[in-house]
């Protein structure tokens, strides 16, 4: 009995010990949601997307920040998550974009034959902290069409916050990713190289 | 009259000595009113399981280990425990002795088969093969002896286990994907290039099937149980030294080989998959559409492996730096300027 109390005894210690020093955490759950206009002009291809592979952080559902001042290390944040991981929700703006001006557009879900296969690449997902910060999606895609890379590119975006709050953050990241993808599919439907690459 | 001082000293000796006969009765008889009653079970492994672990049955603990005894012959364990009296097995019962996961202590769970379920030794049987119980060969016979089962692997070893069969499946994808090019390459995959071709046209595409399913249903499970943060690793303080002793010890190493295997497969896959679809272009329209199919699956369930891998790996190194990392956490920071829940300041 004095063994099962002292073996409790700290845990005790340690949830009163949380109860006194704060509240805990309050996880926020991020939705992305981009929209995309119809387009003017109609392509009569077919396009299947593959699943987005990604860099480590950015497959993560956990939301990643870096500092302005130092670059090269990326953060994670402690309350903010993405309700779906990033590249799937790249994979679903990319179907969403090229439904809106190609003929037919589908997932990795549908496996019909497609005339163009997209196999895209999220590399960075990430808030830029800062005064505003802004929200930056970069994405490498590579397009096959009967069999050989017909086109192959970097596509980058970014967006200002309007606010500090985590909506404010959402908005954001939904308008990055639809100028992103958006670009993306105008340059594929053109056959034009990546307009929308270089530092974001 | 005066008191017999004699006598006084007399009772009090006594009173002394059976006083310190109750104490040590109390402290040194296991089971000194008799509530207990003693059975047997023989297991196949004993880690974490000694005098004192409990016993439980539907939820609630009737007793308690009392021995654990090797037996040198059948190199199996002799495991008597005390029950209470009030608990009776019935014709079928047998015992089970199972850890979640190295970081927590195996529980020891007694479990009956009433007799409208488990009539005679066939249901029985039907239904610890059911309850995946194996049942070992008894050290002991008779009313007190409960046929205990082969012990299941914790979730590590079981994650160890799974990772190897991933692999294997991504090897057979792999030979899948071979084959194709090589049918492809011969010009045999027309289906129309004579029924012979057709067939096996027909047969690697339905093994195509099954394969690329059991590979994804697996890959997206263990995806989805080993991302840090996430799954089974949930310990409690108390468990510290046991993870610090055996996941550096065990798995870590042999979980690692087995990652660098997997991650040699996957990238052989991708780089087949490239291939597979360039030939799914200049082939017919059945085989394009299979191909097409296979080829999109293999690439889902190829990034779920990877990605799976790849949380699995940063699982094993953070484990095998800092093994109370399952217990701490990561030391988490929300970006400077973030307002809470709700707020639109700027």
């Amino acid at each position: 009995m004095i063994a099962r109390m002292a073996a409790i005894a700290p845990l005790l210690l340690i949830t009163a010990g949380c109860g006194v020093m704060g509240k805990a955490d309050a996880p926020v759950t991020l939705r992305l949601a981009p929209v995309f206009g119809a387009a003017t002009a109609h392509d009569r291809r077919s396009v299947s997307v593959a699943p987005a592979d990604a860099a480590p952080t950015a497959a993560r559902t956990r939301y990643a920040y870096v500092d302005p001042a130092r670059p090269g290390e990326v953060n994670q944040a402690r309350t903010l998550f993405w309700e779906e991981p990033p590249p799937r929700a790249l994979g679903r703006a990319l179907v969403s974009a090229l439904r809106a001006r190609f003929a037919s557009a589908s997932g990795a879900e549908v496996a019909i034959p497609a005339d163009l296969r997209v196999l895209p690449m999220l590399n960075r997902f990430e808030e830029v902290s800062g005064n505003p910060g802004r929200a930056v999606v970069a994405f490498e895609a590579t397009v096959i069409e009967q069999g050989k890379v017909a086109h192959a590119g970097s596509w980058c975006a970014s967006a200002p916050f309007a606010g500090n709050s985590p909506s404010a953050r959402a908005q954001a990241f939904e308008a990055a990713l639809a100028s992103a993808t958006g670009a993306f599919v105008q340059d594929l439907a053109a056959g034009t190289a990546p307009s929308a690459a270089g530092p974001c | 009259m005066a008191p017999d001082t004699r006598a006084q000293f007399r009772w009090g000796i006594a009173v002394f000595v059976i006083a310190l006969a109750v104490v040590a009765v109390i402290a040194f008889v296991p089971d000194p009113l008799f509530r207990y009653r003693t059975v047997s079970t023989t297991l196949d492994n004993v880690a974490g399981i000694d005098a004192g672990t409990p016993v439980s049955f539907r939820g609630i603990v009737v007793g308690d280990v009392r021995a654990v005894d090797l037996d040198p012959d059948s190199r199996n364990f002799r495991v008597r425990m005390n029950v209470r009296r009030d608990w009776r097995p019935s014709a079928c019962t047998f015992v089970s002795a199972a850890a979640a996961n190295p970081f927590t202590p195996p529980s020891i769970e007694l479990v009956s088969v009433e007799p409208a379920v488990a009539a005679d030794a066939g249901q029985c049987r039907a239904a610890m093969a059911a309850q995946d119980c194996a049942a070992l060969p008894a050290l002991d016979a008779g009313p007190m002896a409960i046929a205990g089962c082969r012990r299941a692997p914790d979730l590590v070893a079981s994650a160890t286990m799974a990772v190897r069969e991933a692999a294997d499946v991504a090897r057979s994808a792999n030979q899948m994907a071979q084959r194709l090019q090589a049918m492809l390459g011969s010009g045999g995959s027309d289906g129309g290039a004579g029924g012979r071709g057709g067939a096996s046209m027909a047969q690697i595409a339905e093994n195509a099937t099954r394969t690329l399913a059991a590979l994804q249903s697996l890959s997206d499970h263990l995806d989805r149980s080993f991302s840090p943060g996430k799954g089974d690793l949930a310990v409690s303080l108390g468990n510290v030294r046991t993870i610090s002793g055996k996941i550096a010890r065990v798995d870590v190493a042999q979980i690692d080989g087995i990652l660098y295997n997997a991650n040699g497969v996957v990238a052989e896959n991708r780089a087949n998959l490239a291939t597979l679809v360039d030939q799914a272009a200049k082939s017919s329209t059945h085989a394009n559409q299979m191909l097409e199919g296979a080829s999109a699956s293999l690439v889902e369930a190829t990034a779920n492996l990877k990605r799976m891998t790849a949380n699995l790996d940063a699982l094993s190194e953070r484990l095998s730096a800092d093994p109370t990392f399952a217990v701490r956490g990561q030391h988490y920071a929300d970006p400077p300027g973030l307002t809470p829940k709700g707020a639109h300041g700027q």
